[in-house]
């Protein structure tokens, strides 16, 4: 039973992998972006780094993890999603993180890169369906509620088991996957109330 | 925030960044497969050695490592205590009774299991691992390397160059962000706790967007007047030396005795829940 879950969710990884490999390289979504929006992505890497530096010591005590650190990240998420509204766009701000995060802070890593992939290819594919990249709230609080079901999913579910082989009780789990997507879901609520103002803001001011 | 690589011309130091990245696959792969106390104690003393080869410098912060390196112990063992499922296990005190109001029926109740400790503390030697590692690679690699290797893997320019612009404005980005926490303090904003941390944070991420976007308007108009589109020469080019052909040699070998080992009944114990 655990190895078929375990592989059916390499599967499926693997799966959506090769979609968004498939349409970023077929259809050359990576050269559709200009030099403007591929430096606004990639600064709005770093505010996402950033953001989750004042909660690092917090983040380690129980359940709280799942509340500190989501919340300003799908606050800066959603900003950056709405800023540049394309497919490939949450691959690049989810996956920029964490490879900015391993290469300064955290130590290189390969057992979380699946993690950060599973999110935001499913991400990816939900904007793609709902051609909607979090202008209206509730595809927002959805892409974040998702960001946060995911990580908490990938860690309990499949890093704890089959990776780091840890022990976690049912009720453990579920409490942690509620607390991290309602908590990131919120944040994603939080930064579309944010990104209004600044977006209006920054628009009046420069064309973009 | 600090850089954290270390200048030196060590072997490791001259080591290719893709076959250090090689590396911590390879060591990913084993702690992951293997679950034999004395393997892992191999994998997590072959992570620990090239620490001795290194500058002595990089010793100022070993400190802070070591004060992680009791945390995870102590938190793996705390947790695994409380949560260890394998027979047979010794019940040493219990928290929550099962027959405890509410609480008991939704956790079944929640034990201290003496064997719990030692699996925790036994499995905080994989997280160790994996973090010496990581540190190890990136206090010997500088970042432009880390970039240069990932364009040499394929990676497209545009992501390689985007992360060099994250690397390259960050530290004046957390400049921003504490200037403009300073000037809020000075209107008399406090920022402790949690929730002052989170207002701190809602307060100061408008005008350090806004900074952000003025600054990404900047850029993007210098680089395509730089023709940012046209693929770039590098100043320095990695190549594949003899050491890193036998560093390569060894990590395969090292992967393969690993496989094999898990064929011989070495691997790891897998259970959900």
């Amino acid at each position: 039973m655990a190895n078929t879950i375990y592989f059916a969710w390499i599967f499926v990884v693997l799966f959506l992998a090769g979609i968004i490999f498939y349409t970023t390289f077929k259809n050359r979504i990576l050269e559709s972006f200009s030099a403007k929006e591929i430096i606004t992505i990639f600064l709005f890497v770093g505010l996402l780094f950033l953001c989750k530096i004042p909660f690092r010591i917090i983040g380690g005590i129980f359940l709280l993890r799942a509340v500190v650190a989501a919340l300003p990240y799908g606050i800066v998420l959603v900003i950056g999603i709405r800023m540049v509204p394309k497919p490939g766009t949450t691959t690049l701000l989810i996956c920029g993180e964490a490879f900015i995060s391993q290469i300064i802070a955290t130590g290189l890593n390969p057992l979380w890169w699946p993690m950060y992939l599973t999110m935001s290819f499913v991400i990816e594919i939900y904007c793609l369906i709902t051609k909607d990249y979090c202008s209206h709230w509730i595809n927002a609080v959805i892409v974040g509620a998702i960001k946060g079901f995911l990580g908490n999913f990938y860690f309990y579910v499949i890093g704890a088991p089959f990776i780091f082989h840890m022990f976690y009780p049912a009720w453990y789990i579920v409490l942690h996957i509620i607390v991290g997507t309602v908590s990131t879901g919120v944040g994603a609520f939080i930064g579309y109330r944010i990104g209004i103002n600044i977006i209006k803001g920054f628009k009046e001011t420069i064309d973009f | 925030m600090r850089n954290y690589f270390v200048e030196g011309e060590t072997f490791f130091h001259r080591l290719d960044p893709r076959i250090k990245i090689y590396w911590s696959i390879v060591i990913s792969i084993l702690i992951m497969l293997l679950d034999n106390v004395a393997i892992l104690s191999f994998i997590f003393i072959s992570c620990l050695i090239p620490w001795i080869f290194v500058p002595f410098r990089m010793i100022s912060s070993y400190k802070k490592l070591f004060i992680i390196v009791i945390l995870i112990v102590i938190g793996k063992s705390i947790s695994q205590s409380m949560f260890y499922k394998l027979e047979p296990r010794t019940s040493i005190l219990t928290i929550i009774n099962t027959d405890f109001p509410v609480l008991g029926s939704i956790t079944g109740g929640i034990n201290v299991y003496y064997e719990g400790f030692f699996y925790g503390a036994r499995n905080s030697i994989r997280f160790l691992s994996a973090l010496f590692l990581g540190i190890f690679i990136i206090r010997t690699t500088h970042f432009s390397d880390m970039i240069l290797a990932l364009r040499k893997l394929r990676i497209p320019y545009k992501i390689s160059f985007g992360l060099s612009i994250t690397y390259r404005f960050l530290p004046l980005m957390f400049s921003e962000f504490n200037r403009i926490l300073t000037a809020q303090k000075l209107r008399g904003f406090r920022n402790h706790g949690l929730l002052g941390k989170l207002k701190s944070l809602k307060i100061s991420l408008p005008p350090l967007i806004i900074g952000l976007l003025q600054r990404s308007h900047k850029l993007a108009l210098a680089a395509e007047v730089r023709a940012f589109t046209t693929e770039r020469t590098n100043l320095k080019e990695l190549k594949f030396s003899k050491l890193d052909m036998l560093a390569f040699i060894i990590l395969t070998f090292y992967l393969i005795a690993g496989f094999a080992a898990y064929y011989f009944g070495y691997g790891a114990i897998i259970t959900i829940g």
